[in-house]
């Protein structure tokens, strides 16, 4: 599968995508003004994901997009603006090209304002901030599901738990709601190999913990993660018409 | 009440100036007309700008407005009222209007299947940048309201604007009697006197601190509820546009 993603530049992005590599084509991209930071990353591309035949172009022969919903280390109103801009330039080109797989990571941090005590699931509602990462990812999230609303698409909102582990010496180890870069492989591993897509299915994940803040019964019970507790579907399911997915 | 106006020149904005002339008003926008009063050029989608101006004001209206290109509908419908929402948290500015189209709130998949919409509903305004750039900049100013528990926010909707002749908004010809405005159609004076309303209401009347209302006039087509607008705001319409929906008003023989 050509997959494409999104801030190359970030860790969790790169961790991803070399890890995908291993059984699929990767195309990174980046926004054009990091060029200068890039040596070595292999499939990358630069480009400002703008309202031009460019995007289109970039994104021609993609079967998935995994896109990166939330803005790190950018606090100005500005980069808020701009990710939300590209977000609508890349699905609007997207859509244009006849991509019709999505993937987009998300925060559980968007629903942590509910007690520890709360059985919060995929079914509650978000409660952001205004703090610009987290209003980033909510903005996101939303321009994604009103594309879902309108295309033929199937778009996959992977809510991570917070912050990811990405070794057993992390710090990450304090936190209840914390998730490991391996289960996050594994759960983007099963959503690309799922026959039975929703036009938006929301998956909250995170580490099996003892006092951990979230439940995950649907994701376990769907992806396998981080419990295999998976059953056979016998539900009739959507299946878009040959032609419109390529799966 | 001191009052901000942004995207004062609009083709709203006169109208709500002369509503509201017993207010000291400041009008903004990015080139001066010659109705202006007390005029300062300011650029919705500049964050140093807009919190400069908003310092001291009592409320703010955002009329502000870009539809067409990609770039300026999300700098002025989306970063702009990231803008004005900051200034009000910055300054303490507790009375937050502002403005925009039915259907960032009521898309074509509300519009396109039902009747008795209403403004309370989850917004679904679909993928029209216009109505997309705008909702999203009102889920912003809905987070900043929550946030701040002195900010009142009230929305006010509108879509089809005709004066008293029955001419459309960037219409040269009055619309022919008798062949149906749009089911959500309001005149400038009514729409700028909902604006008047909403600014000088008793803010403990509200039955929450942001509220949104669809301002259009009473018509039969039963598609958008005015009712809130009409029970909170005590809004009343004047023109009920009976010659365009109505053919018998207009039956002379």
């Amino acid at each position: 599968m050509n997959i494409f993603i999104t801030n190359a530049h970030n860790k969790l992005s790169q961790r991803i995508g070399n890890h995908l590599l291993e059984n699929h084509n990767i195309k990174f991209i980046e926004d054009a003004s990091k060029k200068n930071s890039f040596t070595e990353l292999k499939g990358i591309k630069f480009t400002s994901l703008d309202a031009s035949i460019k995007t289109n172009q970039i994104l021609k022969d993609i079967d998935l997009v995994i896109y990166q919903g939330f803005i790190e280390n950018n606090i100005s109103p500005s980069d808020l603006n701009s990710h939300i801009q590209k977000t609508y330039n890349l699905l609007s080109a997207a859509i244009e090209t006849g991509i019709s797989k999505f993937i987009l990571l998300s925060s559980l941090e968007l629903i942590k304002s509910y007690d520890d005590t709360n059985t919060v699931t995929e079914t509650w509602k978000s409660t952001p901030k205004t703090d610009i990462s987290l209003l980033s990812a909510h903005l996101t999230e939303i321009i994604f599901k009103e594309f879902a609303r309108t295309f033929p698409i199937n778009i996959s909102l992977l809510r991570l738990g917070y912050p990811i582990k990405y070794n057993n010496s992390d710090e990450a180890n304090k936190f209840n709601s914390s998730v490991k870069i391996n289960e996050i492989f594994l759960s983007l591993e099963r959503i690309i190999s799922l026959k039975n897509y929703k036009k938006w299915e929301i998956y909250h994940l995170q580490s099996d913990l003892k006092t951990k803040k979230f439940l995950t019964n649907k994701t376990n019970s769907i992806l396998g993660v981080p419990i295999d507790n998976r059953k056979p579907i016998n539900e009739p399911f959507y299946n878009p018409k040959p032609g419109v997915s390529k799966i | 009440m001191k009052v901000l106006i942004l995207g004062a020149n609009g083709m709203l904005g006169p109208w709500v100036s002369k509503a509201l002339s017993h207010h000291e008003i400041i009008e903004t926008d990015l080139e001066k007309i010659s109705t202006n009063r007390n005029f300062q050029k300011i650029d919705i989608s500049n964050t140093k700008e807009v919190l400069k101006i908003s310092e001291g004001v009592d409320a703010i209206i955002n009329l502000s407005v870009l539809r067409a290109d990609r770039k300026l509908a999300f700098d002025v419908n989306t970063l702009g009222n990231y803008n004005m929402m900051l200034a009000a948290e910055t300054h303490k500015i507790t009375r937050i209007i502002n403005t925009g189209p039915h259907f960032q709130i009521a898309g074509p998949t509300y519009e396109d299947f039902d009747f008795e919409l209403n403004p309370d509903m989850p917004p679904q305004p679909g993928v029209n940048l216009y109505a997309l750039s705008k909702s999203l900049g009102q889920e912003i100013c809905y987070q900043f309201t929550r946030k701040n528990k002195f900010i009142y926010l009230q929305t006010l909707l509108f879509y089809i604007f005709y004066d008293e002749n029955y001419i459309r908004a960037a219409e040269k010809n009055p619309q022919p009697l008798g062949t149906d405005p749009a089911p959500f159609s309001v005149t400038w004076t009514d729409a700028a006197n909902a604006i008047k309303l909403a600014l000088e209401i008793n803010l403990n009347k509200l039955p929450s601190r942001s509220e949104n209302y669809f301002i259009n006039s009473n018509l039969p087509h039963n598609k958008f509820s005015n009712k809130k607008a009409k029970n909170i705001l005590g809004w009343k319409p004047t023109k009920d546009f009976e010659e365009l929906w109505n053919r018998k008003t207009n039956d002379h023989s």
